[in-house]
């Protein structure tokens, strides 16, 4: 409904901005994802299994190398356990930088609740990219808390959805780019189910990510995100 | 030769003011030298730091692995060690070498943990590379159940030999691992930046942590003559994989080095050109005192040549004296600070290069050699001044001014 008063009234940029933080809350979610990162040649596949609550989440990695490595983020703690050492260890200032398991993606990335709050709209306009017409929208960090300073969103103008994100430094630098592949339609919510990310700051690479399986806004319990629940 | 007894004899006309000359020179002289030392025993330190723990003369891995090593990628790893060994024995010219597998990690002491970078070493060997064994200062050298780690990263996470440590590190398939280790030493790495960060443990248990099959990721080579450095890169070409010296190693400040060494030679250029200035203010006073002198020797027949060369002989062995007392008093200082070394651990702490903890001198003798040679050189230059004075003067004018 509310973006249907977007579409026939006159649309302006914060209205897109808090359209985006709305559609990117959940209460709760269960997911089953499959990654595929690329390094150079060599190629890599990842399986886990997520639940989320509010802005906690709870990861179990399937695939044989990495089976039953499990993430918990607890506010702003993320702890991993490492079933090797059969231990659990918290997450905390540099490592929070370097690549999630791989990925693209860093643990800062994980981290982060609600990021857009953090910005303000320097720049709003139309273009036109493959023949579709969207929005473009240059964001820029007002607070020096976001980890990346700008941000150039391309967003379709039918359902206000991200289809690109670039992300800046403060010096201009590219450093990362979301490409949004497919969203699945819950709820009367779109989520974004397939995308690639790419760290422009490494040669030919990039992360797929493809959520197989989601639920929104569903019961869990809350033991799942207990620090002890990750020792089980 | 006869000039020659009369310049030496002159000498002692003055003898306070001939010995005070003289001093600047051995000043000059003492502080060229001891300076060489120093520059050349800091750079060396720097060299045989990097040498040692990071480089060795040639470092052999993988393209890629050099392209992005700043990052330390550990995926990119030799996979075939025995096809490296094999065109490793086609060169004769090698001394030593040996598998190296490096990680960037965290070392978890309960809930504090700090970066550090992890090596896995062959006990044996890096023995004889490192002398390993040699910088224990607590605990014993065993890595087979157990890790070493630098004195400051034990001093900053309060960790003691016998203390049980988690390290966890990205494993080469791109996942997270972790390994629970027992500290069995504390080791002096001689350099800020390991001793804040090295962990140190075994092959196979790096391999353990980093889910790392077989393989290596850097194969670090020893020549039994570092000139051999660039025949072997030239020669070294197995597909993927390649050669480079510790020179690249040093990156930029490879640049610094070879600018220092430059500099420093200015310098020494300078420090004894000032000194000599004394000599040319002696011997204008010398030239002013004898006219009368002068004049008689001229009117008894003496050639202008002659004066010329009385004069100019007197600078010359003014600077020789203390410039050859004061370069060989610098050399043997040199010799004493290379056996005893100064410690500048306290200002090497806060610098993130290989500058080592003991400074020692360097002691060679050609600088002793070059710094008499500059002082002769220049003292002669600079005499010419007073001396062609004395010169051009005529026996008539110098004895009217008497």
């Amino acid at each position: 409904m509310k973006f249907l008063i977007l579409i026939f009234f006159s649309i302006n940029a914060d209205d897109i901005l808090n359209k985006l933080r709305e559609d990117r809350k959940i209460e709760s979610s269960k997911f089953y994802a499959k990654i595929e990162i690329v390094k150079g040649k060599r190629i890599l596949f990842k399986e886990f299994e997520g639940f989320s609550k509010g802005s906690d989440f709870y990861i179990v990695f399937k695939n044989p190398e990495d089976k039953d490595v499990k993430y918990l983020k607890i506010k702003n703690d993320l702890y991993i356990y490492i079933p090797d050492i059969d231990d659990v260890v918290r997450i905390s200032g540099d490592m929070l930088k370097e690549s999630f398991m791989g990925t693209d993606l860093s643990y800062e990335d994980l981290m982060q609740e609600d990021p857009l709050r953090y910005y303000k709209t320097l720049n709003f306009k139309d273009t036109i990219i493959n023949g579709d017409s969207l929005y473009f929208m240059e964001i820029v960090d007002t607070t020096k808390r976001a980890p990346y300073y700008s941000i150039n969103l391309f967003i379709e103008k039918k359902n206000i959805l991200v289809k690109k994100e670039e992300l800046f430094t403060k010096n201009g630098r590219k450093i990362k780019e979301i490409e949004i592949l497919d969203y699945k339609k819950i709820k009367e919510k779109f989520y974004p189910v397939s995308y690639i990310m790419r760290d422009l700051r490494l040669k030919n690479s990039y992360t797929k990510v493809i959520l197989e399986k989601i639920e929104i806004d569903i019961k869990l319990k809350d033991e799942i995100f207990k620090l002890e629940h990750l020792r089980k | 030769m006869d000039i020659i007894k009369m310049a030496f004899k002159n000498l002692f006309r003055n003898s306070r003011r001939s010995l005070l000359t003289s001093l600047s020179l051995l000043i000059a002289g003492f502080v060229v030298v001891v300076l060489h030392g120093y520059v050349t025993g800091f750079l060396k330190g720097v060299k045989n730091n990097i040498i040692n723990w990071m480089s060795g003369h040639i470092t052999i891995a993988k393209e890629e692995y050099f392209s992005r090593k700043i990052f330390i990628p550990q995926e990119e790893y030799i996979e075939n060690l025995e096809e490296i060994e094999k065109k490793l024995k086609e060169f004769k010219y090698i001394s030593f070498y040996t598998e190296r597998l490096k990680s960037q990690g965290l070392i978890f002491k309960k809930d504090i943990n700090k970066p550090v970078l992890i090596i896995g070493m062959d006990s044996e060997k890096e023995k004889k590379i490192l002398e390993l064994d040699k910088k224990i200062i607590k605990g014993i050298y065993d890595l087979k159940e157990g890790a070493l780690i630098g004195k400051e990263l034990s001093r900053s996470l309060n960790l003691n030999v016998g203390d049980t440590i988690i390290i966890i590190a990205k494993t080469v398939l791109g996942g997270l691992n972790g390994i629970k280790i027992k500290i069995n030493g504390i080791i002096n790495a001689g350099f800020s930046e390991f001793d804040k960060r090295l962990v140190i443990i075994s092959i196979s248990n790096m391999k353990k942590l980093l889910k790392m099959p077989e393989g290596a990721h850097e194969i670090v080579v020893l020549l039994k003559n570092e000139n051999n450095i660039n025949d072997f890169i030239k020669k070294f070409k197995l597909n993927g994989i390649i050669a480079r010296d510790y020179i690249q190693e040093l990156g930029t400040f490879s640049f610094y080095f070879k600018l220092a060494t430059n500099i420093y030679y200015f310098i020494y250029f300078l420090i004894i050109l000032l000194a000599t200035f004394t000599v040319i203010n002696t011997m204008t006073v010398a030239v002013f005192e004898r006219l009368r002198e002068i004049g008689t020797l001229k009117a008894i027949g003496m050639k202008d040549s002659e004066i010329f060369f009385l004069f100019g002989l007197e600078g010359i062995m003014l600077g020789t004296f203390g410039g050859v007392i004061g370069s060989i008093l610098g050399w043997f200082t040199n010799i004493f600070l290379n056996l005893k070394g100064i410690n500048v651990e306290n200002i090497a702490k806060g610098m993130n290069i290989a500058i080592p903890y003991v400074i020692k001198f360097e002691a060679n003798f050609h600088i002793v050699i070059f710094a008499i040679f500059l002082i002769i050189i220049i003292c002669a230059i600079v005499s010419t001044i007073p001396a062609l004075y004395a010169k051009k003067l005529s026996p008539q004018e110098t004895l009217r001014q008497v």
